[in-house]
């Protein structure tokens, strides 16, 4: 991916780079016609000095550049950051008194002055600001730059509606989810959740957030990606994630990446969700659903039997998070149900039962300390004897 | 009328702010970073401080620090700030912050919370 100035400084570098290979070729063949007596000492030293003057001239010319490349940065940095503020108090005024907008085309300083509006302002300066973009041309030259074939022009672009939260553009947002290129789609991913997370509640939202959850449903973006997406996506959260969990055909990844979402957000009215993935065939988005359940702390009535029938999960990582979110579960099953899991062939499952155990409170933790001597499993004892010990080191009586 | 003071180093709060409070008839003084922010403080002469917490030459907190625990300054302080972590919002009220408002934010909203702090 070229950016602007690149190519002028592949060519200086190529140049100086031929000028050198010349100048050490020369030198080169100097030397082995002077070996076989066809050059003189008097020629030799001429190619010498030749070869000594040509590296001199490169590194002159190499240095000026990169430092006369470095002092125009700076001089058109500082035009543009002057030119950027001077815009900024006029759209500033045009907000506040209504002053008459320019007409497009603007300038990318005005443009950059007032996605930097939109992106602090909300309530009715934050509406103004965005009427100024559509009115002002800026929304139809942003768009422009995203139907672009150059990829960063398109990251340019999809920069820009990151910040301007335009609702209009999120139909030209979302087909990008499947570019080839992997930064198109990070980039579009997070320009669509900041779009719709600005939206106000209603009919609009609905449909932009069916459209999202459509459009990431098949996994065209990472699962690290997307689950940051929906974390950005904030109040439509819910929303999108209750129409991804409708489709019927969301890859495993968006499930997870889902499931992350709904414990990280807190989202308990979506807990039934976690609640029905508990039973999913995919061992990830299993361990996810048990992982945000026990992230929320509440377990839903028609999760409780299958949280504990994923203490006696074929998969040792879901038997860990089963243990995790059967600590929350009330009743004396659940502490029976961990007791046993003490027992359990995998070191990180019994670690992870007997932190559940302690997690339950004075109940919990005097079972752990029954545990560390009657447990019939020598390895389970010898366990909860250690994370008595550690408990109390942290919390001394 | 009350003098206002605005540490952020992001140009678009800073003209923002400063335009809606002077048409309400306040007095603005503007730093774009902590240094100039505790300088600005040191001067004295300001009723309220809006403070951002994220600038190039430090945090916001390290203003906050210095205007409570070195100056014993009880100037009141409204933090404005893109953070939206509680933490965040916790850490700045427990050091000594009478308000916390989160960006993106409506003016006329700063503009009441801080008539109602100088009131």
């Amino acid at each position: 991916m070229w950016r602007r100035g690149d190519v002028v400084y592949a060519l200086v570098v190529l140049a100086a780079l031929v000028a050198e290979a010349v100048a050490l070729g020369s030198l080169t063949l100097a030397f082995a016609m002077k070996r076989v007596d066809l050059l003189s000492s008097r020629g030799l030293a001429t190619a010498l000095l030749g070869a000594v003057v040509i590296t001199g001239v490169v590194f002159v010319v190499l240095a000026t550049y990169t430092l006369g490349y470095h002092h125009a940065s700076d001089l058109s940095q500082q035009r543009v950051s002057d030119e950027v503020r001077a815009w900024t108090e006029r759209w500033t005024r045009i907000v506040l008194s209504g002053e008459p907008a320019p007409l497009p085309p603007l300038s990318r300083a005005a443009e950059e002055a007032l996605l930097s509006l939109r992106e602090i302002l909300r309530g009715e300066e934050g509406d103004k600001a965005l009427a100024l973009l559509q009115s002002a041309g800026v929304e139809v030259a942003i768009l422009k730059r995203l139907t672009s074939r150059s990829v960063s022009r398109q990251l340019d672009a999809l920069e820009a509606l990151t910040r301007a939260k335009l609702p209009a553009a999120l139909p030209h947002i979302l087909p990008l989810l499947q570019e080839r290129e992997d930064v198109v789609r990070i980039m579009a991913a997070r320009a669509a959740s900041h779009t719709l997370a600005a939206m106000p509640e209603g009919p609009s939202r609905s449909a932009a957030a069916s459209s999202f959850a459509a459009a990431v449903r098949s996994g065209p973006v990472a699962p690290g990606v997307l689950g940051e997406s929906f974390l950005l996506l904030e109040d439509a959260a819910p929303e999108v994630l209750a129409e991804l969990f409708g489709l019927k055909q969301s890859a495993p990844s968006v499930r997870r990446a889902g499931l992350d979402a709904i414990g990280r957000l807190g989202l308990l009215p979506l807990a039934y969700v976690a609640a029905e993935c508990v039973k999913d065939k995919d061992a990830e988005v299993r361990a996810a659903a048990l992982r945000a359940l026990a992230r929320m702390g509440r377990i839903p009535g028609q999760a409780r039997e299958d949280a504990l029938a994923a203490l006696h999960d074929p998969v040792e990582f879901v038997r860990v998070h089963a243990a995790r979110t059967v600590g929350h579960l009330p009743g004396a099953a659940a502490t029976k149900a961990l007791w046993e899991l003490l027992a359990d062939p995998s070191w990180f499952v019994r670690r992870g039962a007997g932190e559940a155990l302690l997690g339950r409170g004075p109940e919990g933790e005097a079972e752990v300390q029954r545990a560390s001597r009657e447990h019939p499993d020598r390895y389970a004892r010898e366990l909860c004897a250690q994370l008595w010990a550690d408990a109390h080191e942290l919390v001394p009586s | 009328m009350s003098r206002f003071l605005l540490i952020d180093d992001d140009p678009a709060v800073t003209n923002v702010l400063k335009l809606f409070l002077e048409t309400a008839g306040h007095t603005v003084a503007v730093a774009s970073n902590v240094t100039q922010g505790k300088s600005a403080i040191q001067a004295g002469g300001h009723d309220a401080v809006v403070l951002d917490l994220n600038m190039p030459d430090g945090r916001g907190f390290d203003v906050l620090r210095f205007l409570r625990e070195e100056l014993k300054s009880t100037v009141k302080v409204i933090v404005l700030s893109g953070q939206k972590q509680e933490a965040a919002v916790l850490q700045a009220l427990e050091m000594g912050a009478d308000d916390f408002v989160r960006k993106p934010f409506s003016p006329r909203e700063v503009v009441a919370r801080l008539a109602r702090l100088v009131r």
